[in-house]
């Protein structure tokens, strides 16, 4: 995963210095807006103590457990559906209709069954994740070339060899955008459950715990570290994609 | 015994707006052992449907095809598609891509690198094998799918138009090559096409599909010799295109 200075790096740099102009400026209340130096010495100091390891290794382990549990159900109901395009048209309009509910409003749902715990995070996580998944995987599907399927047809394929070895492959750029757009997601909802109830640990009850007490430096180093985590966990599956679907660009 | 023998067949497709049209009613085609057949026609005649037929894509509705008297599903058919790019599989290496039918079939390695070997032997590659198909140009990639077709060892060969997806000079290359391959691997082939140039210069008949439902309303031989290097015989040629204008300006097919 190489990274461009000019697009990359630079437009960072811009901000951190546009950033540090308005601090310096006094324009806005430093309650409101820590100075990128301040912000920079607050997370030295919340990894020298490592409390900010756990807050992070909490976030991660929920969102990629709740990904993942997405991704392993998902994925292969949504080539099912797909292959099936019958099946999926009777179910379109319910995967739309539970596509359209905001994840974070199952929260309650998955506290009253799970109780307040991990499991009920994972859940909402999986919940907006799995049906992105489903979607795409089956798109992947619906709109790869029949043309391949009936080559391989007439050189005898069986089905299961159809479905493993040309259904799959050419489904895969459509499964990505599904799997990137779900981390996305999952990311998301995983630090929004947190600033609710019952986390102890996690970004999202940190960010809460440093409005509350106008930590204010604390507060924008974790948003900057959620985001680093987005943008990290985005261009390491854009790089996995560029080497597994290497041809998605030259069809 | 017929190589391909397609007997009174009827297919009938749904059309967009619901109604069902008749396609094929009592249609019937023979090809020899060895012999190469060139199918010219109007677009919409039913060129693509009768090899999807043949090949056991697409059951007729009523009638019979056989293939050296079995059905097509228990033949080894070589294919080759129109779209290039929609019928290999751009995963794979070319290498792989042509392996693919052998591999379906769990044929030992040792079995596969022979058979490539023995192709590769009879029918020149002018292209690196571990290439992936969408860094060659068309009319190899073309090429690959022909290879592809011909590593099962088929008893075969459809080509659905294809020349209609490459320039002028990536025709030109891929005519000269399909010429030298079919002079060397007599199957029974039947060759589709818009351009009846390429047809003359690759069949030894030609016929002229028109109608709805398709009959063939001409059938020309061109004399042309594949065991002979320089057989072409471009004789007729004109005239049978003058004869078809008239004829499909007549009929309407066109329309």
């Amino acid at each position: 995963m190489a990274l461009n200075f000019k697009k990359d790096i630079a437009p960072f740099l811009g901000l951190i210095v546009l950033w540090q102009v308005i601090s310096m400026s006094g324009l806005v209340n430093p309650m409101f807006l820590s100075s990128p130096l301040e912000t920079a010495k607050e997370g030295a100091k919340l990894f020298a103590e490592g409390k900010i390891f756990v807050d992070l290794g909490y976030s991660f382990f929920r969102i990629l457990y709740g990904f993942l549990l997405a991704f392993l159900i998902g994925v292969p109901l949504g080539l099912f559906l797909g292959y099936y395009g019958r099946i999926y048209g009777y179910l379109e309009s319910l995967i739309d209709f539970f596509r359209s509910i905001p994840p974070i409003l199952i929260f309650p749902v998955a506290l009253l069954i799970f109780g307040i715990g991990e499991q009920s995070r994972i859940a909402v996580i999986f919940f907006g994740c799995v049906s992105i998944m489903i979607l795409n995987s089956s798109l992947g599907v619906i709109y790869s070339r029949k043309v391949r399927i009936n080559a391989a047809r007439i050189m005898g394929a069986r089905w299961y060899q159809i479905i493993s070895r040309i259904v799959i492959f050419d489904a895969l750029p459509q499964i990505f955008v599904g799997i990137r757009v779900s981390l996305s997601m999952g990311i998301i909802i995983g630090i929004v459950t947190e600033m609710l109830v019952g986390a102890k640990y996690g970004l999202g009850s940190r960010v809460v715990y440093a409005q509350t007490a106008y930590a204010t430096p604390e507060l924008y180093f974790t948003i900057i570290l959620v985001g680093l985590m987005g943008f990290a966990a985005n261009r390491l599956l854009i790089a996995f994609e560029n080497r597994v679907v290497h041809w998605k660009y030259a069809a | 015994m017929n190589g391909i023998n397609v007997r009174n067949v009827s297919r009938k497709v749904k059309l967009p707006d619901g109604r069902d049209e008749i396609i094929f009613a009592d249609f019937s085609l023979t090809v020899g052992d060895g012999e190469v057949v060139g199918m010219f026609g109007p677009n919409g005649c039913g060129k693509t449907t009768l090899l999807n037929m043949i090949s056991g894509i697409l059951e007729p509705d009523s009638g019979e095809v056989s293939i050296f008297g079995r059905k097509p599903s228990e033949k080894n058919i070589a294919y080759i598609f129109q779209d290039y790019q929609s019928s290999l599989f751009p995963w794979l290496s070319v290498r792989d891509n042509i392996l693919f039918p052998l591999s379906i079939r769990r044929t030992k390695k040792s079995e596969m690198k022979e058979r490539l070997h023995c192709l590769t032997d009879l029918i020149k590659m002018p292209f690196n094998l571990d290439k992936y198909p969408y860094q060659l140009c068309g009319g190899q990639q073309q090429y690959v799918s022909v290879m592809r077709g011909l590593i099962s060892d088929p008893a075969i060969m459809l080509a659905d138009e294809p020349f209609s997806g490459l320039d002028y000079t990536n025709s030109m290359w891929l005519m000269e090559r399909m010429s030298g391959i079919l002079r060397k691997i007599k199957i029974p082939t039947i060759i589709v096409a818009h351009d009846i140039e390429y047809l003359f210069y690759l069949a030894g008949r030609v016929c002229f599909l028109a109608g709805k439902p398709a009959r063939i309303i001409r059938e020309k031989h061109t004399n042309l010799d594949h065991s002979k290097e320089d057989s072409l015989d471009y004789s007729g040629l004109k005239e049978a295109e003058l004869e078809l204008r008239r004829y499909y300006a007549e009929e309407g097919a066109y329309s």
